[in-house]
């Protein structure tokens, strides 16, 4: 499991994570994720590289949208394939943050304050 | 269909690739189906880097896998291989990277005789979930065609006709075939083993959890796809369903049902294509072997009589004879398999003259008047008599499983006092008469029965007998399950997959009997509070909330304390939101359950869930609640009752969570501290158990 961090224009940050977000996927990464929720309003979830997303996986972007929300910020999720953007559909995950395909349509989604 | 017909060999081994087996000096290798797939993908590439990516992608195509699996199978293949004889490994480990088969690989065609035909190739537009056929569909090009337009006119199609017409497969091929016409997918949806929750089901597998899985909010959903939906084996279950196709065709424009029942759903737009028998030579015909051959049920039941092995070919002498079998027994193609095993002690003529027998007793003679679906009865009645009364028995017993079964599994249910040998060989004597059927898609083979062969067999069964049976069967996989939690905290999802996920329709059989009027609430009850596991990991949310409901509105002040601390034991974020306070209370409760049954490591458990949801509140909002009932005190609670059982997944959960506690807190030193330490736990995890699965203990001391 990898997790690579970019920096948006104004307080965002974009995380790209790829490999297989698992029980021990989501172990490795839990600090390092939760630290740039803690820090940043806006935040992008690349998960086109994360080719397994387990219900592990989810709690741990659950917890990243929240840490954002809690400050007044937004987390987007961004182009995840298809078995993965199943997982967040039956985890409802789409009903608490937008999943998007472009990194266009990411940045207009976490709205022109954040950015 | 060339690469199905090639072996690759190297050192004593052969590997054939449409067999999925493995020869060493020409015998068969016992080796798991996962390793021979992994072996399968770096012998096809023998000499080249394959990376774990690539592995894995080619053995678990969009399954969740920890990645340490794929070493369990390496070790598994190098134990199996040995070396080569020059003293070298045929595996090579690139470090961090992957693996190459270093050996020398020589590849061979074999001839087409001893490799049976495969599925015909798999158009890749649209996504599905359908089955592979584990042989050809034959005799089936016409059917095929006109289905195909029946699905471009009409929005509803049922596939009807008799038990073992061959319905399934031929909606499954159809849904093939249409792939590209459905840009959102083709999705197969069994409902055999289910009695209720048709929508659920629906919903589960199209992966569409936010549907509350209701026939209005799956329509909802579903509104503006273009996908091809194919309900199997409606008949169970044949009310829910028509409401919900009926719901779901007046709601969604763009989407298309594909139903198979003996009877019809009987609802308006209904389009009915009625499956017949397979072609059969008419008996005026003067028959070369070469015509013969070109009526469906005489090409299978050549098909099926030569892969008997007892040298068994049509020829122009035969050819008469063979078409006058399956003519008798209608061309149904379950009858045909049936039918051709009896080769192994029967001439063809004397198998024909059987069947005669058979039929002017069912009809005094007048062949004409045998409904189809009296002769297929009639074949498994003959099938049956000719059992010995032990198979008789067996049989009859076997028939309260469901779905694919395990040896173990068969043993405990019907005759839990023979030995696995004995069982064993009364097993593979039904699987050579064709009235049950191997399942070898798991890393064991398993075991299952044709429907029609399964209702006939209740059938048999004495209303008392079945009973007993059926109350073992529950009993038996309550403790099935309340193992497989146990070994849940040490496996790899994966293989813990492999091992228990096909048991999820014995799972379903032994709750329905278990909560219906027969039933028993204590067993009903013992089933939920141990099948969390799996639910979760097989993504059945629906179901697992349904079944969980309904148990614990069956709890009362006699319900023993463990009984009610199972039930509460779902993992975080399963049946509830992990941060719904309804939740975090629920964790505490069965916490304090298992605190006064002296089980520390399960107190542990429900307090780290408890833990993570109240760390998920505290980390969105601003105030700090008091210390005592903080998310990260209960988690250093748990912590401390996890420790003494040894390294477990929820050990190595809890110290990562309370690293994202210390995260919030400030305290980035602490926090990369307990990072690490949580890390260190799986990696020792992954590498016990890949020697565990090689010694075959797993499983959580306590």
């Amino acid at each position: 499991m990898d997790i690579r961090f970019e920096d948006l224009p104004g307080q965002g940050s974009k995380v790209v994570l790829s490999g297989r977000l698992d029980s021990s996927g989501a172990i490795e990464i839990e600090l390092p994720f939760n630290a740039v929720a803690t820090e940043k309003r806006a935040v992008v979830v690349d998960l086109s590289g994360v080719t397994i997303l387990s219900s592990s996986g989810v709690r741990l972007l659950l917890v990243g949208a929240k840490l954002c929300a809690a400050k007044g910020g937004k987390l987007v999720i961004l182009c995840p394939q298809a078995d993965v953007a199943k997982v967040l559909r039956i985890a409802r995950f789409d009903a608490l943050a937008p999943i998007v395909t472009s990194e266009s349509a990411a940045l207009s989604a976490l709205g022109s304050d954040l950015v | 269909m060339a690469q199905h017909a090639i072996s690759f060999v190297f050192g004593p081994f052969r590997l054939l690739a449409a067999r999925h087996e493995l020869l060493a000096q020409g015998v068969p290798v016992t080796i798991g189906q996962r390793a021979l797939d992994v072996l399968l993908a770096l012998v096809r590439r023998h000499g080249e880097l394959v990376t774990k990516d690539e592995l894995m992608s080619a053995v678990w195509p969009g399954l969740v896998v920890e990645e340490n699996n794929l070493a369990v199978h390496i070790s598994a293949l190098r134990k199996i291989l040995g070396k080569t004889e020059d003293g070298k490994s045929y595996l090579q480990t690139v470090a961090g990277r992957g693996y190459r088969f270093v050996a020398p690989v020589t590849q061979e065609d074999v001839a087409r005789a001893v490799v049976p035909p495969v599925v015909p190739v798999e158009p890749k537009d649209a996504p599905h979930n359908l089955p592979q056929l584990l042989t050809r569909l034959i005799g089936r090009s016409d059917e095929l065609g006109v289905l195909q337009e029946h699905l471009k006119r009409h929005r509803l199609v049922t596939l009807t006709g008799a038990g073992g017409v061959g319905k399934t497969r031929l909606a499954i091929e159809t849904g093939r075939q249409a792939l590209p016409a459905y840009p959102d997918g083709v999705w197969f949806v069994d409902l055999a083993p289910i009695r209720g929750l048709v929508a659920a089901l629906v919903a589960e597998v199209l992966g569409l959890g936010h549907a509350s899985g209701s026939a209005g909010s799956l329509a909802a959903v579903l509104k503006g796809q273009q996908r091809l939906i194919i309900l199997d084996n409606c008949e169970h279950v044949i009310a829910e369903s028509a409401a919900l196709v009926e719901t779901l065709i007046r709601t969604c424009p763009e989407l298309s049902i594909l139903a198979t029942s003996r009877e019809r759903l009987a609802i308006a737009g209904e389009n009915v294509f009625r499956v017949p028998s397979l072609p059969t030579p008419d008996a005026t015909d003067a028959l070369t072997a070469q015509a013969a051959q070109r009526f469906g049920a005489v090409e299978m039941f050549v098909e099926r009589a030569a892969a008997l092995g007892e040298g068994f070919a049509l020829t122009n002498q035969n050819a008469a004879i063979v078409a006058a079998i399956c003519r008798r027994i209608d061309g149904i193609p379950l009858a045909i398999e049936l039918a051709a095993p009896r080769l192994r002690v029967l001439s063809e003529r004397q198998l024909a003259s059987g069947l005669d027998e058979r039929f002017g007793l069912l009809t005094g003679r007048s062949r004409t008047a045998v409904p189809r679906h009296q002769t297929l009865q009639a074949l498994i009645a003959w099938s049956y008599e000719l059992l010995d009364r032990t198979e008789q028995q067996m049989l009859r017993r076997f028939a309260v499983c469901a779905g694919p079964t395990s040896l173990a599994s068969i043993v405990a249910v019907a005759e839990p006092d023979a030995a696995h040998a004995d069982v064993l060989d009364l097993v593979i004597s039904l699987v050579e008469k064709s009235l049950i059927l191997p399942d070898r898609s798991h890393d064991e083979t398993r075991y299952r029965m044709p429907e029609s062969t399964r209702y006939f067999a209740l059938d048999r069964l004495a209303a008392e007998e079945q009973h007993d049976r059926h109350r073992r069967h529950a009993r038996y996989f309550a403790e099935r399950f309340a193992q497989a939690t146990r070994a849940f905290e040490t496996s790899a999802s994966e293989l813990w997959l492999a091992r228990y996920g096909a048991d999820v329709d014995n799972l379903r059989t032994a709750l329905t009997f278990a909560f219906g009027p027969d039933g028993s609430r204590d067993i009903a009850l013992d089933l939920v509070g141990c099948s969390h596991v799996i639910w979760s990991e097989l993504g059945l949310m629906l179901e697992h909330r349904h079944w969980v409901e309904r148990a614990r509105a069956c709890v009362t002040a006699d319900t023993p304390p463990l009984t009610q601390a199972r039930l509460l034991s779902w993992q975080s974020g399963d049946v509830k939101d992990a941060d719904d306070p309804s939740d975090i209370d629920d964790a505490l409760s069965a916490a304090s359950l298992y605190r006064g049954l002296g089980d520390a490591f399960h107190e542990g458990k429900m307090l780290m869930r408890a833990g993570a949801g109240r760390l998920m509140q505290d980390s969105a909002q601003t105030s700090t609640p008091a210390d005592h009932d903080s998310g990260e005190a209960l988690l250093r609670t748990a912590r401390a009752l996890l420790a003494p059982s040894g390294d477990t997944k929820a050990l190595a959960q809890c110290v990562s969570a309370l690293a994202s506690a210390r995260l919030f807190a400030d305290d980035m030193g602490q926090a990369q501290a307990l990072h690490r330490e949580a890390l260190a736990i799986t990696q020792r995890l992954a590498e016990t158990e890949a020697v565990a699965a090689s010694d075959g203990s797993s499983g959580l001391r306590t």
